[in-house]
């Protein structure tokens, strides 16, 4: 009589395992597709890194792939049953945050600030709370901003080879802030903490760029006459990035 | 902390940061960036009026309650583990020559009654309004060891296994909405009651899975569920065997000889269960697996031996004696519950 139980017990599980390989099978179908257009965003903002003049452009264009995107979550929410969210998020984590990363790289160089939660998940379409649907993890949210100071460091760099002196100073603020925003959360011994002690590299990145601009006398704040000049390291240039 | 200073920036700060996002509709003010504090950049300090810090100060606290949360599942669990071995062990006492078969699994029965009473419950509190897989792996642990203890409880107590869906029916809860309080008495997992549940989610696993969320039935009543991963489960059947061998070999021990084939037959239909499953996405699944096989080929060794030589023994000592079959069961494990006879509790 045990036997008749026991084989009942495991055909349900392997129905069980089938039905959720078939979801698993439609979830990816849409993953790739979204991660089709998450790469064509990326594709589009690399241009920031070898001209100027067509970052607005290129934000545009990354819009329009947003756009797609955002379709794409919507089949991926109606997909996933209410309260599974969790259950099946190995197959987009990794794809939202680079899509985050994404977004937050376009708001930052269209406005200048750091794109919020709200904002970031209102232009994929998601809720911000779990309890609402379909959301956008705060771990996901954190890791892409993450990955948008390591770009915006190489960034950095860019913007002197391409002459604007400004702009390192500029993200310079924003990733110091963006520092001691991390500073406030407890973070666990997690991916999200590993993600985080590599920002460290790109804090200090930018503030070498900063302290190498100062010590020519390149930064333009106040003193813009000397910085014209640009004589080789002079006194009233010497204050340094804190 | 000088909080009013900071909380009346608050508003414009926020809604700069947010992109006029919908975040505080009171702060129609100016469009600041992140660059806002920039004035006031030199202070060394938090600048509080930031919008970057205003909202991960919002992160943060979030982050804090998912992993406490976390960290409280977590506590339950391992108090789970160690009363489900603690329960294991009393069944392992069960022993025919004393008779005793009845108080021990009446005893492990109110033990795990207990289980399911107080920290399942918890659990399940937890559990309530959050999505039930972000925090399945805190838990999945104390469960695999729950449904090996009551497996092994049903087994030995001569019942069926039961079906996940049962056991799931047992961790679903309906409790007052007032300020959830430990009630005992009221949420004794009643079989009639939740019986025709069981129906409607049969054939249908993933009807099981929304009861994370809150249903309020009537005004006043919660459904809390400490979701039962399939998954789980039949891991914790996967644990099950190596206690069957262990019972299979002390029933050599105390000369139940017949028993030992009962086992080994539930072991090999055990065994060709989990044969059976194609693609469960885990790595533990194949640990399990060869652990399981590890002990389903001891137990059909014990069984070769009695039916081999069991004929010789009774020629030995005139019947199934302890001492005829340690001579020639040559196996570790059996010599250790010998030694152990009578002191083992």
């Amino acid at each position: 009589m045990q036997n008749t139980v026991v084989k009942g017990i495991f055909d349900n599980f392997n129905e069980y395992l089938a039905k959720e390989q078939e979801l698993r099978t439609e979830i990816r179908d849409i993953v790739r597709d979204i991660d089709q257009a998450a790469k064509e965003a990326a594709i589009a903002l690399q241009v920031i890194h070898s001209s100027i003049s067509d970052v607005p452009a290129a934000c545009a264009t990354a819009r329009t792939h947003f756009e797609v995107c955002r379709a794409g979550y919507v089949k991926l929410a109606a997909l996933i049953p209410i309260g599974q969210y969790y259950r099946y998020n190995d197959h987009w984590h990794y794809m939202t945050q680079r899509i985050v990363f994404l977004i937050a790289l376009t708001v930052y160089l269209e406005k200048g600030f750091l794109v919020s939660r709200d904002t970031a998940a209102e232009i994929l379409g998601l809720c911000v709370e779990q309890q609402d649907g379909f959301h956008l993890d705060i771990e996901d949210y954190l890791m892409g901003v993450l990955q948008l100071a390591s770009e915006l460091s190489r960034y950095a760099v860019n913007s002197v080879i391409l002459g604007d002196f400004e702009k390192p100073l500029t993200i310079s603020k924003f990733v110091a802030d963006l520092n001691s925003g991390f500073r406030l959360l407890n973070l666990k011994n997690d991916s999200l903490r590993k993600r985080f002690d590599a920002l460290k590299y790109d804090v200090k990145k930018i503030e070498e760029i900063v302290y190498d601009i100062s010590i020519r006398g390149l930064r333009n704040d106040g003193a813009a006459a000397t910085a014209t000049v640009a004589p080789p390291p002079t006194p009233t240039t010497q204050e340094t990035p804190k | 902390m000088s909080q009013n200073r900071g909380n009346r920036r608050n508003h414009h700060g926020r809604s700069g940061g947010r992109g006029g996002g919908g975040g505080s509709g009171t702060g129609g003010g100016g469009r600041r960036g992140g660059r806002d504090g920039q004035n006031a950049g030199s202070a060394v300090s938090l600048d509080e009026t930031n919008p970057i810090i205003q909202s991960f100060r919002g992160y943060a606290r979030e982050l804090d309650a998912k992993h406490d949360r976390h960290e409280r599942i977590v506590k339950c669990s391992r108090d789970i583990t160690i009363e489900s071995k603690r329960i294991i062990f009393l069944l392992h006492t069960i022993d025919p020559r004393k008779n005793n078969d009845a108080k021990v699994c009446e005893e492990a029965k109110q033990r795990l009654e207990n289980l399911f009473r107080n920290q399942f419950f918890v659990i399940a509190k937890e559990l309530r309004g959050q999505d039930a897989y972000q925090y399945a792996r805190a838990y999945t642990h104390g469960m695999q060891e729950f449904i090996e203890a009551y497996s092994f409880y049903e087994y030995s107590s001569g019942q069926d296994i039961s079906h996940w869906h049962a056991v799931q029916e047992k961790l679903r809860y309906k409790h007052d909405a007032t300020p959830p309080v430990k009630q005992e008495s009221t949420n004794e997992p009643n079989d009639s009651n939740t019986a025709p549940v069981i129906e409607s989610s049969d054939g249908q696993p993933e009807t099981e899975s929304p009861s994370a969320t809150t249903t309020d039935n009537n005004q006043g009543t919660l459904e809390s569920v400490c979701l039962l991963q399939p998954l789980d489960f039949v891991l914790g059947l996967g644990d099950l065997s190596g206690e069957i061998m262990r019972k299979c070999i002390n029933g050599l021990g105390s000369g139940q000889v017949d028993s030992c084939f009962g086992h080994c037959r539930f072991m090999q239909d055990l065994y060709r269960g989990f044969l059976s499953v194609s693609s469960a996405r885990s790595r533990d699944f194949s640990h399990k697996m060869s652990t399981l096989r590890q002990s389903l080929v001891k137990s059909e060794n014990v069984c070769y031996n009695v039916t081999m030589r069991g004929g010789e023994a009774a020629k030995w000592g005139g019947g199934p004696s302890d001492e005829a079959f340690a001579s020639f069961v040559g196996n570790a494990n059996f010599e250790a519950a010998e030694e152990d006879e009578g002191v083992y509790f």
